[in-house]
């Protein structure tokens, strides 16, 4: 009975000496340099803007602010050259600058108390596609005769291709994305992504050098009695870039809900194509198929 | 399964002849130690052979007449005339300060009794008293146990999952009691541990890092009835073994918590409860025909509760909730050892390992008026596991003096249920019941076939090869997979006495196990390679040098390089924990490095003795998916110094032991900075992961054992002491943004364990 009392009271006291606590302040968040974060997508045969802000060090208290000094210039691998001029009600810098398929430029971005960055990018080729519509030539998700769209894509072989699409109904005023159910067998979990757009970013992995042919059917409800420019399918090829950005940066979305616990759950890298800066600088050759 | 036994020994020795004559036995020393490397020799002739690593010995075409000479440069020589197909026990005696030290076996192996001896592991410190076979295996170079007080094993700068750990040759897929703080063992149910740290015969396969074989206690140098009764802070144990040398054995190893005992059966059932226990269990017989027959179990189990009850304005009861958590292994295993002809031995084995987790979570709400009906509740139970059926035949053959041949057929049929959820919400008022199961409702099978052959071929008195090959056919989601793997080794007697060693394997592994949040973690799901989730692949490199010191001390160098292949990361761990999504799109692949150089000084003679090692290592992974380029491993601990040292003499009132470890910080991961993503939305980033390394670690943990002997039965109190000098070695580190999602207000707290005392308290009887 001494000996059980002598373990009992031992239990107790390894119960409060099992684990202590200490704040510290480790060197690598005092040692920090902000740098210049770019975040844009450009979209080719369009205007394009772009909007500069600069990050902070973690310990920081402050809300990351906007970069309205700097100066931002591009080179194109076609000679031509510009710069972009920040511009004060969008916030953004802007350039009258069309970049095309298949162009490739460097863009620059100096400030006077930040590190230079620069990123170069290539828009990519257009892919060839092909959209249809059939009136009431499905069934919705409600069991309702729902119209059809089709999207022919002809993915092109040897090489690894990343894609966006975005279906849009006309609510009579104007498009609005539908909620778009990654259905297709080929928008697996592992190679696909929902935007907050409604967008569906995907990667040809599962038909690569393939004619895919991606089927959607207009919720009835919400389509019957529209007539004229009825919908509107998006179709982007993007940059691995901007693929690559958009599912990291899920990734750290999620990794916030979850408890810190000191691995990799927490801890996501967020990806970016800018040199020695943060960001993105996703480039994409969209294709807007009005169907009626 | 004897007949597929006899086929497969068929088809792989048809082309050779047996039958000689022959004679066998085991060399050892006056304590029973074996003695490698003897030279067994019919005098006058050019017939001769030598003992292997475990003194084993068989010489061929003896003609039954001549005597034989057992010559090893640090032994008498004996003369022995020995009958034909017999085996026998050859003692020799050393020279005077001779030392005896093994220089056997293959690069990076170890265990404790051939090769390491005398280490009284016994008395090493362990964590809450706990003994420990994996605390053990931590203060060797080359294992590290990965977060600060878990009884983790990472061997060699690879993962949790590449440690194959074998009890009397069954798998067991989780080791581990209490969210991975002590072992499943109970210390007295394994009497060797060996460890192959990367290169390994190609009768093991599997796993890419290492093997860890936990033998039972199988023999004794007496006959008899003995045991021992331990009390620890967590558990009461008993171990009983009934031993007849040679003849028959029966082992019992027995533990369980106690505290939760003391606790009245309402809170255990409404409020806190905790148990663990574990058994093994052990029985062999050698048959008049010296065949012999093993049987093992083994059986644990982890349990978790918290309730808590929610009361309304009134104070009576309005929901009361229930937290379950519980973790088994069942191990069982038949084996059936026999010699088929003079040449050639076969054991066939059969075996069962089961491991299976939950997660309960249960819900009743005492307020809603119902009828007749219960109370209103709402259950949510996520269940996964492996079970993993075993059929093996594994023989060895000799084909003459120089050439012995293991061969065999291994079959794994392994069954996974990587994540089931069962969901009821039953008994609300006006509300019909819900039952849903979804995830997996019933286990998916793999079938894992291996066959290998390997040569030990005694090239000369100087050198020794092993060539082995391993071919194994992995069959899985309608696809086959194949996987070849070359098993080299060659061991060189240098003329200074020194032996040199050098090998190359390949190891694929078709099981892994997902971390979902912390290794040990008992959620952690045991997944198969699929279509898409390719298996691990590792190639590794290893050459040793090792030479005696003196009389009493050796040394080993071992240097190693290792390259990983379709490594696993969760990289989505709310997708992953979700039994309703497909497991492998939480999941990526990558690639890993691993290089080091170990040195081990070790004593092992005298009461006084121990080890002391060294390791300089390296091991970094690439993750493209989830980083851009290599980072640090997560247990990458370039420097690692460890010294283990105890007094032992059994006659001494007082004995101790010490363990000390000095080398680099753990690795974590934390934010530097923040900056604006494309929404506006604050993110945070890090530069690359695994980006801190905390201070140097030091650690000190010292034994104290009180030996006493009353009433005729010996006893022995044992004091521990973890982390004596109560350095800060962080357990963990965790970023708290104090709830602002603007993540400011940045604190990083550390939490590690200090001065943590243990007992225990033993009868030996």
């Amino acid at each position: 009975m001494k000996r059980l009392r002598f373990f009992v009271g031992l239990s107790f006291v390894l119960s409060l000496s099992a684990c202590l606590n200490d704040t510290i302040r480790p060197d690598i968040l005092q040692d920090y340099t902000p740098k210049m974060v770019i975040n844009a997508v450009l979209t080719a045969d369009s205007t394009v803007s772009i909007r500069l802000t600069q990050s902070l060090p973690v310990v920081d208290s402050t809300y990351p602010t906007l970069v309205q000094n700097a100066t931002v210039t591009y080179e194109s691998a076609t000679g031509a050259d510009g710069s972009f001029t920040y511009d004060p009600i969008s916030q953004t810098y802007i350039t009258n600058k069309v970049f095309v398929p298949g162009e490739i430029f460097r863009l620059r971005g100096e400030h006077p108390t930040l590190p230079t960055v620069v990123s170069e990018v290539r828009m990519p080729d257009k892919v060839e596609s092909q959209a249809s519509l059939t009136l009431d030539g499905g069934v919705d998700t409600s069991g309702l005769s729902g119209d059809l769209l089709t999207l022919t894509v002809n993915d092109p072989g040897g090489q690894k291709n990343y894609y966006r699409l975005r279906v849009l109904y006309n609510n009579g005023v104007r498009f609005i994305p539908f909620s778009y159910p990654r259905a297709d067998p080929s928008f697996a979990d592992y190679n696909s992504l929902v935007l907050e757009d409604n967008s569906v970013l995907f990667t040809d992995e599962l038909f690569e050098g393939q004619q895919k042919t991606i089927l959607s059917v207009a919720v009835n409800s919400l389509t019957a009695g529209i007539s004229g420019d009825k919908y509107m399918i998006e179709f982007a090829s993007v940059s691995s870039d901007y693929y690559d950005y958009f599912i990291s940066l899920d990734r750290a979305i999620d990794a916030k809900e979850v408890t810190f616990q000191g691995g990799f759950n927490n801890a996501v890298v967020i990806h970016s194509n800018i040199d020695n800066g943060l960001g993105i600088l996703a480039t994409e050759s969209r294709s807007n198929f009005i169907l009626r | 399964m004897q007949k597929i036994g006899f086929v497969a020994l068929c088809l792989l020795i048809a082309n050779v002849s047996i039958g000689q004559r022959f004679t066998s036995g085991t060399v050892v020393d006056q304590a029973e130690n074996a003695v490698a490397n003897v030279r067994i020799q019919e005098r006058g002739t050019k017939n001769f052979t030598f003992s292997n690593d475990k003194g084993e010995f068989v010489l061929s075409f003896f003609d039954g007449q001549t005597p034989l000479v057992f010559s090893h440069e640090g032994y008498d020589s004996l003369v022995l005339k020995l009958e034909t197909n017999s085996s026998t026990k050859v003692f020799m005696t050393a020279h005077p300060n001779y030392n005896t030290y093994n220089l056997g076996f293959i690069a990076g192996f170890t265990d404790f009794t051939y090769k390491n001896v005398n280490k009284h592991l016994q008395n090493m410190p362990y964590f809450l008293g706990e003994s420990d076979v994996n605390r053990q295996l931590q203060m060797l170079p080359g294992i590290e146990q990965g977060r600060e007080g878990y009884s983790n094993l990472f061997v060699r700068g690879g993962e949790a999952d590449q440690n194959l750990m074998m009890y009397n040759g069954t798998p067991i897929y989780n080791s581990n009691h209490i969210f991975g703080i002590s072992s499943t063992f109970h210390h007295r149910s394994i009497a060797n541990t060996s460890v192959y740290k990367g290169l390994a015969p190609s009768k093991y396969g599997g796993r890419a890092s290492a093997y860890i074989d936990l033998e039972s206690e199988k023999n004794a140098k007496f006959s008899g009835l003995n045991g021992e009764f331990e009390m620890t802070p967590l558990n009461a144990g008993i171990y009983l073994a009934n031993i007849e040398k040679d003849q028959q054995y029966f082992t019992i190893a027995a533990r369980r918590s106690w505290i939760d005992l003391l606790v009245p059966v309402e809170s255990r059932e409404n409020s806190l409860n905790a148990n663990i226990y574990d058994l093994q269990l052990n029985v062999g017989k050698t048959l008049r025909n010296k065949d012999k027959v093993d049987f093992s179990f083994m059986s644990t189990r982890d349990l978790y509760f918290i309730g808590l009850t929610e009361e309304d304005s009134f104070g009576n009861a309005s929901s009361i909730f229930g937290l379950t958590q519980k973790w088994s292994n069942i191990l069982t295993s038949l084996k059936y050892s026999t010699q088929i002809n003079k040449a050639i031995d076969v054991e066939y084995m059969a075996y069962y390992s089961e491991y299976k987790t939950s997660l309960e979570f249960k819900q009743e709400i005492p307020t809603v008026v119902t009828g007749n009906l219960g109370l209103p509740t709402t259950r949510q139970e996520d269940v996964s596991g492996i079970r993993d059926i075993g059929l093996q035949a594994n023989a060895t053959y000799i084909y003459s003096n120089e050439h012995l041949v293991s061969f065999g057929m291994q079959s794994s049929t392994k069954l996974f249920q990587v994540g089931k959820r069962e969901y009821s919400a039953v008994d609300y008022p006006n509300t019909a019941d819900v039952n849903v199961i979804t995830g997996d409702e019933k286990y998916q099978a793999t079938q894992e076939i291996a066959l290998y052959a390997e040569d030990k071929y005694r090239f000369s008195d100087k050198t020794s090869l092993d060539l082995g090959l391993r071919q194994i056919l992995f069959f899985n989601d309608n696809k086959v997979r194949a996987g070849f793997e070359p098993r080299l080794h060659g061991t060189f007697y240098l003329d200074n006495k020194d032996v040199l060693k050098v090998g190359y394997n390949r190891h694929n592994q078709y099981v892994s196990q997902l971390n979902l949040g912390t290794i040990g973690n008992p959620s952690n799901i045991w997944v198969p390679a699929t279509q898409q989730i390719e298996p691990q692949k590792l190639d590794i490199f290893e050459a040793s040098y090792e030479r005696k010191l003196g009389r009493i001390f050796s040394a080993s160098l071992n240097a190693y390089y290792k390259r990983m292949q379709n490594l696993n990361l969760v990289s989505n761990l709310t997708d992953a924990n979700n039994p309703d999504l497909d497991w492998q799109g939480s999941v990526i692949q990558g690639e890993g490095n691993a290089w080091g150089v170990e040195v081990m000084l070790q004593k092992s003679e005298g009461s006084f003795n121990g080890w002391l090692s060294y390791a300089y290592s390296k091991s970094t992974r690439n993750f493209e998916d989830l980083f851009a380029a290599d980072f640090d491993f997560t247990y990458d601990r370039p420097h690692m110094l460890k010294i283990h040292a105890n007094y032992y003499d059994e006659l001494a009132d007082w004995n101790f032991g010490m363990n000390i470890i000095i080398g680099s910080g753990q690795l974590f991961t934390l934010p530097i900075g923040k900056f604006l993503d494309n929404n506006d939305e604050i993110q945070l980033q890090y530069n690359t992961l695994n980006n801190y390394r905390s201070p140097m670690y030091t650690r000190l943990d010292i034994s104290l054992m009180r030996l006493k002997n009353s009433y005729g039965l010996d006893q022995e109190w044992r004091f521990y002491l973890y982390n004596t000098l109560g350095s800060r070695n962080p357990l963990n580190i965790g970023v708290d943004f104090d709830g602002n999602s603007n993540f400011s207000a940045l604190q990083v707290d550390r939490a590690y364990l200090a001065y943590i005392p243990g007992v225990a308290y033993i009868v030996k009887f």
